[in-house]
């Protein structure tokens, strides 16, 4: 350890210059009495903290490439729906393909036969 | 353990995206016939259309049909529903057991219905497939 520091209160008015250099001293000698672990320790937190910024961009573009997706996601699902005919089709002509056969059936034969095949009679004479 | 950034990118994802998945929405009631447009009436009746300009010998038969319907009352028009309901589920043969049983039945008096039913009841497979060769209705 140097001994070139000298207090004021035993060495007198130290000039500013002086004050420094011992401080510095002081510093070199605490730093090389570090074990060689806690030297890589603290290297290693002086790297981090002077790359704040690198984080905060990484983030941003992790938001950007989500926000990217979704939309183009949104996107491809909409078009396939379109071009497979999955899109809601107009309820008259939903309607109309259900029932059409029903439509035509109820005029080809006489609504009394219908009404006769509803009945406990017709039921029991097909039914054997 | 997932980091915040993670959870955000899937949270925004499923966000955005559900409006795709989701069920489409269900169509609105359709008006009565009054209110419909007249190309929604067109749509409609387009079958029906169809089957009048397909074959002119069938005309008058299914316009008699058609006032018949116009005399049964709303029961009755809910039970020819149901009756035809099992038509439309019915092969060639049973449709043609059918006609011939319902025509000959209404032109019976209710003694005669009743022995042709005891009659049916009896006859074997083979003599009722003859009794339908026997009895086919007249064209209407």
């Amino acid at each position: 350890m140097s001994n070139d520091y000298k207090h004021p209160s035993r060495a007198g008015v130290v000039s500013d210059d002086d004050f420094d250099r011992a401080l510095r001293a002081r510093h070199r000698d605490a730093a090389a009495s570090l074990s060689p672990r806690v030297q890589a320790q603290l290297q290693q937190r002086l790297r981090a903290s002077r790359m704040p910024a690198a984080p905060a961009r990484q983030q941003n573009a992790a938001w950007g490439l989500a926000l990217a997706c979704s939309l183009a996601l949104v996107l491809v699902v909409g078009i396939h729906r379109r071009a497979t005919g999955d899109m809601p089709a107009t309820p008259v002509a939903a309607t109309s393909n259900t029932d059409a056969n029903e439509l035509v059936a109820t005029l080809d034969e006489a609504p009394d036969l219908y009404l006769w095949l509803a009945s406990d009679d017709a039921n029991n004479m097909l039914s054997e | 353990m997932k980091s915040p950034t993670t959870i955000g990118f899937v949270f925004v994802l499923a966000l955005a995206a559900a409006p795709a998945f989701a069920a489409p929405p269900a169509p609105a009631p359709l008006p009565a016939w009054d209110q419909l447009s007249p190309a929604q009436r067109d749509l409609v009746i387009a079958p029906l259309r169809d089957r009048w300009n397909a074959d002119p010998q069938t005309r008058a038969r299914l316009f008699q049909h058609a006032q018949r319907w116009q005399q049964l009352t709303p029961e009755q028009r809910a039970r020819m529903r149901h009756g035809l309901g099992k038509w439309e589920h019915m092969d060639p043969q049973q449709r043609e057991t059918t006609r011939a049983l319902f025509h000959k039945m209404r032109d019976l008096t209710p003694e005669q219905r009743t022995a042709l039913r005891e009659q049916w009841r009896r006859m074997t497979p083979e003599q009722r497939r003859a009794w339908v060769d026997g009895n086919r209705p007249p064209a209407d």
